[in-house]
């Protein structure tokens, strides 16, 4: 491991070479930036991994069905598990994707679970991502440098090789492809994400497409490629939102996304990974029912734990909350990446008051959460070590069956104040070990 | 129980040539008892294929798309229906209106409105409505908020449906939007329905009136966004102008 850190500028140096970066909007404008890379990793233990595995394939496989039921027959719903306002009343929820089977039955084939560890050792599910999660390209970039720099640290340690996450991938769109071309379908290249969009397309043998290239006609997508005939598309990656996806049907503004894909999906005729409309499945509002669900669909007891959440929808939830806000963390369900994240601690009493009376007045938008105290980990600030506030986001593919990425994306942020590691606020990124033994 | 015929017919012409268009039209009425559909089809110049499905609000939509370069785009749907009111079946209605659309979010104005009404009765929040608009076009668009247009206080039929699908959810109620055609008016038209013992009651709130035999529905959504009558893309920088007719008479 000493070696990778002595060669951590070198691979830095590399990443910027390759053009790993992570595109951020402040101020309204947008500007590239490196993502950068610490060498220490983060090590999980063969033991640690395979509870990890177990908690996360039957978190996963409770939300595909979740997805399936809320766009099918509601039947979690009608039995008074989950409220519908938690359902309906989201901008997660698509009524487009009504009555609407994936092939397979698969909605999230992609499904980046955030997870953080406690002091005590303890892993808390922090949020499930189900629409386009990004970021498995970070780790996988990473640890080729990292294996080139200092192959004897791969030979001495027993860790086990994340190298065929494209093949895993692969396998994915494989599934559920209805017979053409597997895409990869990229906003283009003023996304955060770019980046990685071409490094799987290249990584999976999938066409990169972008707005304009792929067309409907007669209900079937087709690709037009450079060399001018069109070649019929049976599995669409889409990193593209759902309210851009189709501007037939969705936001009808969109100038990026594929006019009638949602016409060719409706019919059978494409896949779409993942499945338009997770969003309902995981905002930050439906988290607080994930473990009913796991008790629901699949009788089993929830091998990983969220983070204490209390529902100011709940009226004692909601007095608990009012009672005890400094000490909590609050999130806006309706926000992502980081924003719409207060910190109860962080705010003087007039400010409480505001906040304690906007929750009174919109019980639904919010969730609060006890404040989990992180696990730090050690990261490089020059030539110290330091700690610091980290997460970890553990990628789930659902294909013929679901499988965790023995890897994954651990965040941290180089702020010491700050516990919020979102890459899109400027955080770094750590290779994550899962060891055989 | 009445027989009407009924015709829609929208032109598009380009001032320069447009390619790879796309559309995506909702003006195959669905059939029930209430509104039994005997006759209906969908033409279109320049002919294209047409794709039959229903979206996820249950309405018949039709897909297709035209490559070549062409500089105008017209459909044509006629029909004959038989309108009975006193036959809405009954049903069960969907959660989702219950909620709000898009288009339909309540502001701060709105809720203080829905609490000034002292009232869940339908027919009743669809005259406060009527009262608080004033009939005017070309203030609004079909991008319109309810809290927007209410801010206004004026707009089309779109506004004012949608300003009483915010105050019957506020109650508690479900209620849909309504797109289609009635005896008398040009354009499309927009109303209500609110599920009331089992049914769907349709409302209108432009003419504050009770929809009867004389209304076509081609679709329904949570608001106007949901189910546009037509929608489509197509390349080319280009104006564009845009030719609408409705007809709805006794046969």
């Amino acid at each position: 491991m000493e070696r990778i850190i002595e060669h951590a500028g070198r691979i830095n140096d590399q990443l910027q070479r390759y053009g790993v970066k992570f595109g951020i909007y402040k101020n309204g404008t947008f500007q590239e930036r490196l993502f950068p890379f610490d060498p220490i990793p983060r090590v999980i233990t063969a033991a640690e991994f395979d509870e990890l595995n177990r908690g996360l394939v039957q978190r996963v496989n409770a939300l595909n069905l979740f997805l399936r039921d809320v766009y099918g027959k509601k039947q979690i719903i009608l039995d008074g598990v989950v409220p519908e306002d938690f359902v309906f009343a989201g901008s997660g929820y698509l009524p487009q994707c009504e009555g609407i089977t994936p092939p397979k039955g698969i909605y999230s084939h992609i499904s980046g679970i955030d997870l953080v560890q406690a002091k005590d050792g303890g892993w808390f599910i922090l949020e499930d991502n189900l629409r386009i999660p990004s970021g498995a390209s970070y780790p996988l970039i990473a640890r080729g440098l990292c294996r080139r720099c200092s192959p004897e640290t791969f030979r001495e340690n027993p860790i086990v090789d994340n190298r065929n996450y494209g093949a895993l991938l692969k396998a994915v769109m494989d599934n559920v492809n209805v017979g053409g071309l597997n895409v990869i379908f990229t906003p283009g290249r003023y996304n955060a994400a770019y980046f990685e969009h071409s490094y799987l397309a290249e990584q999976t043998g999938a066409v990169l497409a972008e707005c304009g290239e792929l067309f409907v006609e007669n209900n079937v997508v087709y690709y037009l490629g450079t060399r001018g005939h069109k070649e019929r598309v049976g599995a669409i990656y889409r990193r593209i939102s759902d309210e851009y996806l189709d501007p037939t049907a969705f936001l009808p503004e969109s100038l990026i996304g594929i006019p009638g894909v949602m016409d060719a999906y409706r019919a059978g005729n494409v896949a779409l990974i993942n499945a338009p409309g997770n969003g309902v499945a995981d905002d930050k509002g439906i988290y607080y029912f994930v473990p009913k669900m796991i008790e629901y669909y699949l009788h089993e007891t929830p091998i990983l734990h969220n983070a204490p959440t209390y529902l100011p929808f709940y009226q004692e939830d909601r007095e608990y909350v009012l009672a005890n806000l400094e000490k909590l963390v609050v999130k806006d369900v309706a926000e992502a990446g980081g924003y719409g994240v207060v910190f109860g601690r962080d705010m003087d009493e007039a400010q409480l008051e505001r906040f304690r009376q906007t929750i009174r007045t919109e019980p639904r938008r919010f969730i609060a959460q006890e404040v989990i105290d992180f696990k730090d980990l050690p990261i490089m600030e020059g030539d110290q070590r330091v700690e610091r506030k980290a997460d970890l986001r553990v990628f789930v593919l659902s294909g013929e069956e679901t499988i965790v990425w023995p890897s994954g994306l651990t965040r941290f942020s180089r702020n010491p104040a700050s516990f919020v590691v979102n890459s899109s606020q400027g955080g770094g990124f750590k290779d994550t070990w899962v060891l055989s033994r | 129980m009445r027989r009407y015929h009924y015709e829609f017919q929208t032109t598009l012409n380009f001032t320069a040539p447009v390619t790879r268009h796309y559309v995506v039209l909702r003006c195959l009425p669905g059939s029930d008892p209430a509104q039994r559909v005997v006759r209906c089809g969908v033409t279109t110049n320049p002919q294209i294929s047409l794709y039959c499905s229903r979206d996820g609000f249950g309405n018949r939509l039709l897909s297709g798309s035209y490559a070549p370069a062409h500089d105008h785009f017209s459909y044509r749907a006629a029909g004959i229906v038989e309108n009975n009111s006193t036959q809405i079946p009954r049903s069960q209605p969907h959660p989702m209106y219950r909620h709000p659309g898009l288009l339909t979010r309540p502001d701060e104005a709105l809720l203080d409105f829905a609490t000034a009404q002292n009232t869940a009765d339908p027919e009743e929040l669809a005259a406060a409505v009527h009262a608080h608009f004033q009939y005017t076009p070309g203030v609004t668009g079909p991008a319109t908020t309810a809290a927007e247009s209410f801010r206004l206080g004026q707009g089309v039929c779109q506004d004012y449906a949608q300003n009483l699908l915010v105050l019957c959810r506020l109650k508690g109620l479900a209620a849909r939007y309504c797109m289609g055609i009635t005896e008398g008016e040009g354009v499309t038209h927009a109303w209500v329905e609110v599920h009331q013992n089992g049914r769907w009651l349709g409302l209108d709130p432009t003419r504050a009136c009770r929809v009867d035999e004389t209304y076509l529905r081609f679709a329904v959504g949570r608001d106007a966004q949901d189910c546009p009558v037509d929608r489509g893309t197509f390349q080319g920088v280009t104006g564009q102008t845009e030719t609408v007719s409705a007809s709805m008479h006794l046969e």
